[in-house]
């Protein structure tokens, strides 16, 4: 009987015990990142150029997760060879499920549309002399009715959004009303000779005749291709005449003209305001409108072939400079900018040989002054483009990170599904030091965080 | 004391001969399983999920679920043993749960010692393959118990609720399993509910249901089943709940030849 018990007791224990080691076992391992530095043959081609001890003082944070249920933030130090590495870990369990409706904040849409640009009863007279159940339909240019298009407008600032339609009979709040008049008084594109829609009358058997008139492919709903950055209760933005649905959008009688434009929105409710800033010519193309951090807005635009900043003092709103930086290439080249305490660096990866690095200082007036113009061959081009040989280029959504610190330029770039980066400094004489890291994260399903999975900082 | 010692180890003797084979049997078919299907698959949640190795759970389980359901069957020598102790029914009843619970828990922790100690074993041998040693890393295994479905509900790691709800269905899946058995004393008809909270528990384990996982109802259900059981048996009767009492009131069992053990305890 007691050799029973002593056995039961065992397999008791034993149990209790088992379980505890699979978690000692393997739970430890959570936040156990390791991040290596791979060398020549690893992976073909991305051997470490330079001394790494250029890096001392540069620390890279990397985000990456599992479905967003298992959540890893790793913080790499360099300067050594085996750089090192701590990491956070956390478990999201159950994921919090987002929908697509919950957008992000600090954005403005505005859309053009034919929305109730006139009143359906104009339209009565296609139901006139009907018989019930009869119906008549009618192609109808709308210039013959009305003269502008519609707006419709999403404002999200951090706090509070503003909303409105063409339908919308009524609005939130007197700040609200006030912003749709400025829009519609303000952003007035006309209407195209063939913009038309599907007019059409009926009688109905029961409630009589009814009229009406239904969009058509001419006269779509159209998003204009906005740039903004928000300052405080501001938000600076403008659009590209040129966008994935329009082209050459008639920007004639816009009353402000054509520019970037300030509107702001005091959070005491007084009166919103809407201002042009900046000029800009009709065939200007805007690349990215974003704050220095020093109270200028940085408007990067290709302007007459030429890559261009317009420097706006935000506190005059004002242009301050306007710098020619280089030339830009009509096939389009991926370009990354780089904007943090007075520096502004711009890297360009053309399709061609050669990368470019400009990197702009702000004196002690706070003007912006060229500090290099690089020419990088393309073997030297670490970091610049995306790690792909496959692909040269990067996108919007995924160029480099940069971190300047007063004699170097760190590039990093992570891939697109695989939580492993490039780094790369750069001097004022090119390439300093390059190399590839892999973490121990670099495996299948986990993927780098979708939104910034990597940034670069020095001490 | 001594009686509900001896109520316990008999207990422990009427499964012990079943409990290890089905134990060894988990354990061989898990190796089995995971051998073959790691010929075929890299990943090792994807060998997990081949192998079948859930199915083999869900499989024991329910032989597991019941052999404690029938242990104390009518005829059986610790049955008869257990009647003439005379402990009152819910002493017994607990007693009853507790020899079930650890025998869940023994299946339950051998599933996962097994499932760990191949996944290491298989890791190890990945990383010393030239082939594949970018595609692990140590925290490969941490990884697979969370990637493989069967795994994450096995053992939630951080997942407080998760880890309440399983402990709730196997305290639940304890108690209906010696209630079963209790009736088993006086009718030989196998009862279902236990083998349906295996089923649960099963269904679990393959993340087929997510009732009660992401919040407190499976334990605060568990808890009232429980309780309503609680108040179902007899408080100082024989060795049977109410029900089966009055049903079928007591029926003597014919005097088996009793083991020295047994005679130990009756005296």
């Amino acid at each position: 009987m007691r050799k029973t018990l002593v056995f039961t007791l065992l397999l008791a224990l034993l149990s209790a015990g088992c379980i505890g080691y699979v978690a000692a076992d393997i739970y430890p391992l959570r936040n156990q990142v390791a991040v290596q530095e791979m060398t020549e043959g690893a992976y073909s081609g991305y051997g470490n150029v330079g001394d790494v001890s250029a890096t001392a003082g540069l620390t890279a944070t990397l985000k990456a997760d599992y479905y967003k249920a298992m959540n890893w933030k790793t913080e790499i130090q360099f300067g050594s060879v085996l750089p090192n590495a701590e990491t956070g870990y956390h478990l999201q369990f159950p994921v919090k499920k987002t929908t697509n409706y919950l957008r992000e904040r600090n954005d403005i849409d505005i859309r053009i549309t034919v929305e109730d640009v006139v009143d359906n009863s104009v339209f009565a007279y296609l139901a006139e002399g009907l018989e019930p159940g009869q119906t008549r339909t009618e192609k109808v240019y709308l210039k013959d009715f009305a003269e502008y298009y519609n707006t419709d407008v999403d404002i999200l600032f951090p706090d509070v959004t503003y909303t409105w339609r063409p339908s919308d009979t009524t609005v939130d709040n007197k700040t609200e009303e006030a912003l749709k008049q400025l829009f519609d008084t303000n952003f007035l594109f006309p209407l195209g000779d063939n913009v038309s829609v599907d007019a059409h009358g009926d009688c109905h058997v029961q409630y009589g005749p009814g009229y009406g008139y239904g969009i058509n492919t001419s006269s779509d709903t159209f998003g204009l291709n906005i740039e903004e950055t928000f300052l405080n209760d501001r938000v600076y933005f403008t659009f590209n005449r040129k966008g994935e649905s329009y082209r050459d959008l008639d920007v004639s009688h816009l009353p402000l003209g054509y520019g970037i434009y300030c509107l702001t929105v005091p959070e005491d409710g007084s009166q919103p305001e809407l201002i042009n800033v900046c000029s800009l010519d009709l065939g200007v193309k805007i690349l990215k409108l974003t704050a220095d951090g020093s109270g200028n807005i940085l408007a990067y635009m290709v302007e007459n072939g030429f890559f261009t900043i317009t420097v706006i003092d935000s506190s005059t709103n004002s242009v301050t400079q306007c710098l020619q930086l280089t030339e830009f290439p009509s096939n389009s080249p991926s370009w990354a900018t780089y904007e943090e305490g007075g520096v502004i660096a711009v890297t360009l990866a053309h399709k061609i040989e050669t990368r470019q690095i400009i990197l702009l200082t702000a004196d002690e007036n706070g003007r912006y002054e060229l500090h290099w113009n690089l020419i990088i061959p393309s073997e030297d081009s670490r970091a610049l483009t995306y790690s792909d040989e496959t692909n040269k280029e990067y996108s919007y959504d995924h160029a480099p990170v940069m971190a300047w610190n007063g004699q170097y330029l760190a590039f990093g770039l992570s891939e697109d599904h695989w939580v492993n980066f490039d780094l790369a400094l750069y001097d004022k004489n090119g390439l300093a030091y390059s190399g590839r890291y892999n973490t121990s994260l670099n495996i299948w399903t986990v993927q780098p965080d979708g939104d910034l999975p990597l940034t670069l900082e020095w001490e | 004391m001594k009686q509900h010692l001896s109520v316990f180890i008999l207990m422990l003797q009427s499964i012990r001969n079943k409990l290890l084979p089905i134990l060894g049997a988990v354990i061989a078919a898990d190796c089995i399983m995971f051998t073959l299907t790691a010929r075929k698959y890299l990943w090792m949640e994807d060998i997990i999920w081949k192998g079948r190795i859930s199915l083999i759970f869900c499989a024991a389980l329910f032989v597991l679920t019941y052999v404690l359901s029938t242990s104390m069957a009518g005829n059986s020598r610790q049955s008869y043993t257990l009647q003439r102790l005379a402990l009152p029914g819910r002493t017994v009843f607990c007693i009853q749960t507790l020899v079930n619970l650890t025998a869940l828990l023994l299946l339950w922790a051998v599933q996962l010692m097994t499932i760990l100690l191949l996944c290491k074993i298989y890791l190890t041998r990945q990383l010393a393959s030239a082939d594949h040693s970018l595609d692990f890393c140590e925290q490969s295994v941490f990884l697979v118990f969370y990637r493989s479905r069967f795994l994450r509900n096995l053992f939630p790691m951080e997942s407080i609720i998760r880890w309440m709800g399983n402990l709730s269905l196997f305290v639940l899946l304890a108690v209906f399993s010696a209630k079963a058995a209790c009736r088993q004393q006086s009718s030989r008809k196998i009862q279902i509910e236990p083998l349906l909270i295996a089923a649960i528990i099963g269904m679990g384990s393959l993340n087929e249901i997510e009732i009660g996982y992401s919040d407190l109802s499976l334990p605060v259900f568990s808890v009232a089943w429980i309780l309503i059981i609680w108040r179902t048996l007899s408080k100082d009767g024989p060795y049977m709940d109410q029900e089966s009492t009055i049903n079928t009131g007591y029926k003597k069992q014919e005097d088996p030849a009793a083991t020295p053990e047994e005679l130990e305890v009756m005296k």
